[in-house]
């Protein structure tokens, strides 16, 4: 037990620094902070009619943004750099011949991903946050703001095993990530296209369909939860389907969702860590 | 003497159709075993499946009595492991490295301080300790690579072509690392191409040709003078092709190698032909300076099972 702990210490903290050691990440990370403070300078710019509904809730419009794009293209990014870029960099071989077990070293780089994908979320939403407060005044209800970014870390759960499973499958974390991003984002179009559909046709068959794709639960998690937490559904629906084309979901089935769509990966990953070779440098 | 490493029939078959195997050897305590072979040879392949690093298609790896691959946390807790071409976290220092080692091995915070300044001390490190190893050089790599094996005081240490691009004052400071490890009475296995360097330092030898063992013995049965007899000879001007052949073709003469004005014969023993060779070598105007016999080195026997195989 303590050895598995010192194990995961370890792992999470080289995770940890690893990733922040990569550009990618690095520029992800600016480029979510930018479009935070963009999110801002545009509400401010907006006709009071728009922002005096959630005026003191203005944090959420910070908090659910990324979510819709941005935080699965850091999550799919960073899960396929933890489990890709080890075996691409030659440093597999120093990992695997510690004294650690397979599962442990897939558990201490998988929870090292996770919380450097917490600490993103954390940062943007306090942001988020000041922004606010600062363009906005005094901001309330902030227990949902701590729900939310545990929403947000729920709903990216789905992208950062793909990108996960990916990187482990390829073990080429360039690949991983356009194969991810492809996978992902297809799911999101075609979800577009299915609602757009649905209310052009008044045929919710399509949306029956949409509703078993990866993103459904991943994209729509954040905004539903925040929305019903905050009481802002209707205004909620409107201002982020009018954005990105995209619904609120069944909490109830996001769950479902999301835990189907995260497990399954998961499991795909470990399975070829387990009974798999570890693959020297490519050349 | 309880065996250390034990490969059975091991077989690798890899996607792209590559394959290595059978092998089988067996590695005692307080040994130090030489694997042998040229180049993609399968020497590396069969010390990834000792570690746990790949998965045998058939055959049976058993490393301090358990499977490696099924149990690696067990087995690397008491193997020290340097590999060919040591890769590390760039963003490290060679004391993190270390650190990170002591820390997965159980080492308490003073025990992990005592250590790592064990291993800087003795891979020569101590001034380059808190430099990030991505501005290493090779040699310091490889020395790095070897001191973090040490962490610890495994069992066993295996090292994958531990002399690989490091220069000579570094291969003597590597030589003495290993001979104070085997006074220590460590089990040492390594892999190399150079057989001089396995021939100084090994107790047994396994000879890896083309994905199979060739060969395997102490160091001592393999060199015995009972066949192969070399003889080294210095002449004045390299000879003509005539003498070359005539040379090849006396009785005995098993091969001939010609590098400028040393001559490399390899007779069998069963008779004598350095009167012939002299006798000839002087007739043709090469002008004789030297001529001696030498002890067949590994290098010898490794050809001549090679070639022989090949023959056959």
């Amino acid at each position: 037990m303590a050895s598995t702990l010192r194990a995961l210490t370890v792992l999470v903290e080289y995770e940890l620094l690893r990733s922040l050691a990569r550009r990618r990440v690095l520029l992800l990370l600016t480029a979510t902070l930018l479009l935070e403070v963009a999110i801002y300078f545009v509400l401010t710019r907006l006709p009071p009619l728009f922002v005096n509904p959630i005026r003191q809730y203005a944090w959420s419009v910070g908090l659910i943004a990324p979510s819709t794009a941005l935080l699965h293209v850091l999550a799919i990014t960073i899960g396929a750099s933890a489990s890709s870029e080890e075996y691409e960099t030659g440093t597999a071989d120093f990992w695997f011949t510690r004294p650690i077990s397979r599962l442990e070293y897939f558990a201490g780089k998988t929870l090292g991903g996770l919380l450097l994908l917490g600490s993103i979320i954390a940062l943007y939403s306090s942001l988020a946050l000041v922004l606010s407060w600062y363009a906005f005044g005094p901001q309330s209800r902030l227990d949902a703001l701590v729900l939310g970014i545990a929403a947000s870390l729920a709903s990216a759960a789905p992208s950062f095993a793909l990108g996960v499973a990916l990187g482990e499958l390829t073990r080429r974390s360039m690949i991983a990530i356009l194969l991810g991003g492809i996978l992902f984002f297809g799911s999101v179009l075609f979800q577009s296209y299915a609602n757009v559909v649905a209310v052009l046709n008044n045929d919710r068959s399509l949306l029956e369909i949409a509703s078993y794709l990866p993103s459904w639960g991943a994209v729509g998690y954040t905004v539903t939860v925040v929305s019903e937490l905050l009481n802002l559904r209707g205004f909620a629906a409107s201002f982020f389907a009018a954005a990105s084309g995209l619904t609120l979901v069944d909490v109830g089935r996001a769950h479902l969702s999301i835990l189907a769509y995260s497990v399954a990966p998961f499991l795909a990953a470990w399975f070829r860590l387990r009974y798999g070779d570890v693959t020297r440098r490519s050349a | 003497m309880g065996a250390v490493i034990r490969v059975e029939s091991l077989v690798k078959e890899y996607r792209d159709g590559g394959r290595v195997g059978p092998i089988t050897l067996t590695v005692g305590q307080s040994e130090v075993y030489g694997l042998v072979g040229p180049n993609g040879s399968g020497k590396t392949t069969t010390l990834r499946a000792v570690l746990g690093l790949l998965r045998p298609t058939s055959g049976r790896v058993e490393v301090l009595g358990a499977d490696p691959f099924e149990d690696p946390k067990r087995v690397n807790s008491r193997v020290g492991y340097s590999p060919e071409l040591p890769t590390f976290p760039a963003f490290f220092t060679a004391r993190k490295l270390l650190e990170v080692t002591c820390r997965l091995k159980g080492m308490s915070l003073q025990e992990t301080k005592r250590e790592v300044e064990r291993v800087l001390d003795l891979t020569g490190l101590v001034r380059h300790a808190d430099r990030r190893v991505a501005g290493f050089s090779k040699g310091m790599i490889q020395r790095l690579s070897i001191g973090q094996a040490l962490v610890g005081d495994p069992d066993l240490l295996i090292l994958d072509e531990p002399m690989l691009g490091v220069d000579p004052v570094g291969r003597v400071h590597i030589r003495e690392v290993l001979q104070e490890e085997r006074r220590q009475g460590k089990t040492i296995v390594f892999s190399s191409h150079e057989l001089y360097e396995v021939e100084r330092v090994s107790d047994r030898v396994a000879m890896v040709y083309m994905g199979r063992t060739v060969l395997e013995g102490s160091v001592a049965d393999l060199l015995r003078p009972s066949e192969d007899v070399v003889l080294e000879v210095r002449v004045k001007r390299p000879p003509a092709d005539g003498v070359r052949n005539a040379i090849l073709r006396t009785e005995g003469v098993r091969s001939l190698e010609i590098d400028g004005q040393a001559l490399r014969v390899v007779f069998d023993g069963s008779r004598d032909p350095r009167e012939e060779i002299a006798d000839l070598l002087v007739r043709s105007g090469c002008g004789l300076l030297e001529m001696r016999t030498a002890p067949p080195s590994l290098e010898d026997v490794f050809v001549k099972v090679v070639r022989d195989g090949v023959h056959s």
